[in-house]
């Protein structure tokens, strides 16, 4: 974390504070000494419920957006068939949705999020069609004939998702640092919104990641699991003496990188440590550890599950940590069905669906539905054609927002025309995205309480674009 | 009784005899020297062997220093490798070579391997290519695949020192790769049905194997024209070259019940150590143009399209650097500079004798080139890697003689990628678990300086590797808690340094100088000789302050101070 942007005194006060409360000698905060704390600290400030969070949900390897928003009309189901072969789900087995506004003809979604279409249904998730990487509008003859300006290595996944995270155009002699607008947000927000911070206000369940990197401020990455401080039960004063000796700067970039990373860390699981340990416990049940043998399904959702009920946590942390704004990472991965993908992508989507829902749950229960808002994230979009059985990299994609400032049970951005020829596609089953992940970021920022005056200085490639706000959030 | 597994001592050096030339050299020379072929002392074989092993033991600091860097890597190439599948199949008590064999098994074989195997070398350099033509068990179709992922590491192993060519055709041909990058039953497209091939394959050949996305000056800089990059293919080679993988399914062994169309039915009893074989009526047969102008013509084969093809991508002048680079941050330090990159490269296009992709020739020049020797003197703040986390723990355990009664691995072992973020085979994606390109925000990004292995080493995992090489140090050695408790436990073996610190019979006190010279000697083997003075100071400080009899305490804090150190944290 940006420790000189953090009132030192403030850190420093909480420490001590921490450590008296417990006794004096350690860190483990007993539960009603913190209850006291935070108590102490809500009767000092007036943030009210001025709180917001935003949680990336990232679909690692591309998740296959036309099997999740499916033709249920007899000509497009036809249609949608037609084009993707043995990728075709039954048109009697899709759930059927039925949206206030943005369907250009009857939809379902795949089988195997039922949670997703019944928070469709129940107005907390708006589907955002046609979403992907673009510099500018792109249309299919631009595209054809070679003229059109596209982000760098449309279709590999690693730049992709680079390029999904900081929307950036590097060149790789380009000596400043890249960016996440993740973290550009937090340069922005975190100083006026969280004065009280004792962590980063971008916290990671998945480790690092490109989307918080920001240009100043740091994020941390939060264990899913138990969060433990450095220990040596045989030999405490050792372990106090490697930490002490962390207070060495080292000559070596790479070992005082890893130093101060180290030091950070201990600070920041200690303040985790007392504070998770002072939440009472969530009464909503997430996904629980798959038992041996089970279908993939229960390993995704646990996977995905574990890493959203920490958030769930953090999110109920948030007075005693010092936020106001909260960016929450998580991702689940498996998504590149290249081979096999009617068996694999159920099992994924399912899991999923029953993380989201558990998650969703935990965020009535905490009382801030309201300023929650989970969005999805995923490299690319697959291609319409099947290799067979499965489906090669592509571009645009269909995806979700999800809470109770959503503008729900609507479809923003383009249902496609699937036929063949059409000019939503490119080349031979490339889907061309119709709205750009800077206009999603943007959309998801304002609502986060960005000015819409700094939005361009947070995504680079809004000005090439007539909207900057899609409209799927309520105005705060 | 005992019967103690040791770490099997690779004396390398004395193969080539035990009187050589050398001694004299170190006894007349004048200290001036460029480096040559003996290290400079003990401090510089134990860095040397961090970085071209998983870590030297004392015996191979001592055999290095006497016979020298070239009967080292003589007997190295000469070593037979250690596979890991005949140990699998041991282990398993099976010789039937279609005998499935659970993922765990690979694990073990892989910690025996790297710990006691002669052949140093090869194993560190098989794990540094696991790391960049990556398959995972995380991996569809691979999960508890150990026969395959065996097999798998088993080609790593047999190239490792060997043709880079060779390496590519028995990866892209492996039943592991086939699956996890679907080669295996890729079909012709059907036009008819809209169907195309598929692409895994052929991107991540392209792209992570071979040639990289973007056009490199022989020293691995950007090729740049007009200030822009120059990609190396576009949408359309990675089209074409997915038809030329087409056709390829699992080879049937003798006797097996194989399907006769294993496109049509899918068939998982194929013996997986065998290369897949063509099926030609699946294989594409149409024109195919790649990159580079390069045009494969109708009508070929399954074969011989697939070794036109890779001879092209193992010719392209991108391949020395762009595999160069890789292997130069596996082994030896994040950051090279364009020039040992263009010196490692000039290897690779031509090893001397001639031939291009040798890889024991590639592996042995970026070893002794002068940055890998000198670079922490010459650049010390920009100088080395961050140890992988798994690389800490295995050189740690090496420098102190690691031992265990049974191979099998206890629990801690078995799912030691909850705290070190890796385990070999077992990549979150075919991207590796750090990415050559990751820059950790701060005064490395700001400098334009990568440091991949830190995208593992995140707060959660920073503290959980300290935690757990603070729990080997303190509870697992010869002799302490899990050597009673636990049979399986890997033991580090700290007598013999006790020893050196006890005070003499009747003394009080250990004897004069013994504390300095044990942190010296740590300081060789763990850190080639660069401790700061401040951890040194630190280190006799936190020493002295403990009881001079209580000796096993003392060795352990010098260890554990050391192990957790920045310093220890990154090889140079």
């Amino acid at each position: 974390m940006n420790l000189d942007r953090i009132a030192p005194g403030r850190r420093r006060f909480l420490k001590r504070s921490l450590a008296a409360l417990a006794g004096g000698s350690g860190f483990f905060a007993a539960p009603t000494s913190l209850a006291l704390l935070n108590h102490a600290w809500a009767q000092q400030s007036d943030r009210g419920d001025d709180y917001k969070a935003l949680v990336c949900v990232f679909l690692l390897g591309g998740n296959d957006g036309h099997n999740l928003i499916v033709p249920r009309a007899a000509a497009e189901y036809a249609v949608y068939a037609h084009r993707r072969r043995g990728l075709t789900i039954p048109q009697a087995q899709l759930l059927p949705i039925a949206p206030l506004s943005g369907a250009p003809y009857p939809l379902g979604l795949h089988p195997a999020v039922p949670e997703l279409a019944q928070l469709f249904e129940s107005g907390q998730l708006a589907l955002i069609g046609s979403v992907g990487a673009l510099l500018e509008p792109v249309t299919r003859q631009q595209y054809d004939q070679g003229s059109a300006r596209l982000p760098p290595q449309l279709f590999s996944h690693n730049d992709q998702q680079d390029f999904w995270q900081n929307l950036e155009v590097r060149s790789p002699v380009d000596p400043a640092p890249a960016s996440g607008w993740g973290g550009r947000i937090a340069d922005l927000l975190h100083d006026g919104a969280n004065p009280q911070a004792t962590v980063a206000m971008n916290l990671s369940l998945a480790g690092s990641n490109p989307f918080q990197v920001g240009r100043r401020t740091q994020s941390l990455t939060v264990d899913t699991g138990t969060i433990r401080a450095v220990e040596n039960e045989r030999d405490p004063v050792a372990a106090a003496e490697f930490e002490a000796f962390l207070a060495q700067a080292q000559v070596n970039l790479l070992a005082d990188t890893y130093r101060l990373s180290l030091k950070d860390a201990i600070d920041d699981y200690r303040t985790l440590q007392g504070v998770l340990a002072a939440l009472p416990p969530l009464a909503t049940a997430f996904p629980a550890p798959p038992a041996v043998g089970a279908p993939a399904a229960d390993r995704f959702a646990h996977a995905l599950g574990s890493q959203l009920r920490r958030a769930a946590e953090l999110i109920a942390a948030r007075e005693a940590l010092g936020h106001r704004r909260q960016i929450l990472f998580c991702s689940l991965g498996g998504f590149d069905t290249h081979d096999a993908q009617m068996a694999d992508q159920p099992e994924l989507l399912a899991g999923l669906s029953r993380a989201l829902h558990a998650f969703h749950a935990a965020t009535l229960e905490l009382g801030v539905a309201q300023q929650v808002t989970t969005f999805a994230v995923s490299e690319f979009g697959r291609s319409l054609t099947s290799n067979g059985d499965g489906s090669d990299h592509s571009w645009g994609n269909h995806l979700f927002v999800l809470g109770g400032a959503v503008q729900g049970r609507r479809i923003f951005g383009q249902v496609p025309d699937l036929a063949a020829g059409s000019d939503d596609f490119a080349g031979d089953g490339n889907l061309i995205p119709r709205i750009a992940v800077d206009q999603y970021g943007a959309t998801l920022a304002r609502w986060f309480g960005v000015d819409p005056g700094q939005l361009s200085s947070l995504f680079p490639n809004l000005p090439a674009f007539d909207q900057s706000d899609l409209g799927f959030m309520r105005s705060a | 009784m005992k019967t103690w597994v040791v770490i099997a001592v690779a004396i390398a050096g004395l193969a080539a005899g035990s009187l050589r030339a050398g001694t004299a050299d170190r006894i007349f020379g004048d200290g001036f020297d460029p480096p040559g072929d003996l290290p400079t002392g003990r401090a510089d074989a134990a860095r040397f062997l961090a970085q071209a092993s998983f870590g030297g033991t004392p015996a191979q600091v001592e055999a290095l220093l006497d016979g020298g860097f070239d009967a080292w890597f003589d007997a190295q190439f000469a070593q037979a490798p250690g596979y890991v599948l005949p140990y699998m199949r041991q282990a398993a008590g099976t010789a039937d070579p279609l005998q499935p064999l659970p993922f765990h098994l690979y694990r073990q074989a892989w910690f025996v391997r790297v710990l006691s195997a002669p052949d140093d070398l090869r194993q560190r350099v098989a794990f540094a290519l696991s790391e960049i033509f990556v398959v995972s068990e995380r991996g569809a179709g691979l999960g508890n695949d150990g026969l395959a992922l065996g097999a798998y590491h088993d080609i790593l192993l047999r190239n490792a020192l060997g043709s880079y060519r060779q390496l590519l055709e028995d990866v892209t041909l492996s039943p592991a790769m086939g699956r996890y990058l679907s080669t295996y039953r890729n079909r012709k497209p059907d036009p008819a049905n809209n169907i195309q091939a598929d692409e895994n394959f052929a991107r991540e050949v392209m792209q992570l194997f071979s040639i990289g996305l973007i056009r490199l000056n022989p020293d691995g800089s950007p090729l740049l024209v007009g200030g822009q990059t120059v990609p190396t293919y576009d949408v359309a080679v990675v089209r074409a070259l997915a038809r030329v993988f087409t056709g390829w399914a699992c080879h049937c062994a003798a006797g097996q019940n194989c399907p006769p169309d294993p496109f049509v039915q899918e068939n998982f009893t194929c013996s997986t150590e065998q290369a897949m074989v063509p099926y030609e009526a699946y294989h594409d047969r149409d024109e195919k143009r790649l990159f580079d102008g390069l045009v494969l013509p109708a009508g070929r084969d399954a074969r011989s399209e697939l070794e036109a093809a890779l001879d092209a991508l193992a010719n392209h002048p991108n391949v020395g650097p762009f595999i160069a680079r890789q292997l130069i941050q596996r082994l030896v330090t994040s950051n090279p500079s364009p020039a040992y990159v263009g010196r490692i490269a000039a290897v690779f296009a031509d090893d001397g004798h001639g031939a291009r992709g040798q890889l024991g020739a590639v592996v042995r020049a970026i070893l002794l080139d002068v940055e890998a020797r000198q670079g922490h003197r010459l650049a010390p703040q920009t100088f080395g890697k961050l140890r992988e986390p798994l690389l800490r723990l295995t050189q740690m355990w090496r420098a102190f003689e690691v031992m265990w009664e049974a191979d099998e691995l206890m629990l801690d072992d078995l799912d030691i990628h909850l705290r070190y973020n890796q385990s070999p085979l077992f990549s979150p994606s075919v991207f590796n678990f750090f990415s050559p390109g990751h820059a950790p925000p701060g005064p490395l990004a700001n400098a334009a300086l990568v440091a991949p292995e830190m995208q593992i080493i995140t707060a959660n995992f920073a503290i959980a590797v300290t935690n757990d090489l603070g729990g080997r140090i303190f509870w697992a050695y010869r002799g302490g808690p899990m050597d009673e408790f636990d049979d399986r436990a890997r033991l580090i073996q700290l007598e013999r340094w006790e020893r050196s610190i006890a005070p003499p019979p009747g003394g009080t006190q250990a004897p004069p100088g013994a504390l300095e010279r044990l942190v010296g000697h740590f300081d060789e083997l763990l850190l080639g000789g660069t401790m700061s003075a401040p951890l040194r100071e630190r280190i006799l400080t936190r020493l002295r302050a403990i009881p001079a009899a209580d000796t096993l305490k003392r060795v352990q804090n010098a260890i554990y101070l050391i192990a957790t150190a920045p310093e220890f944290a990154v090889q140079r």
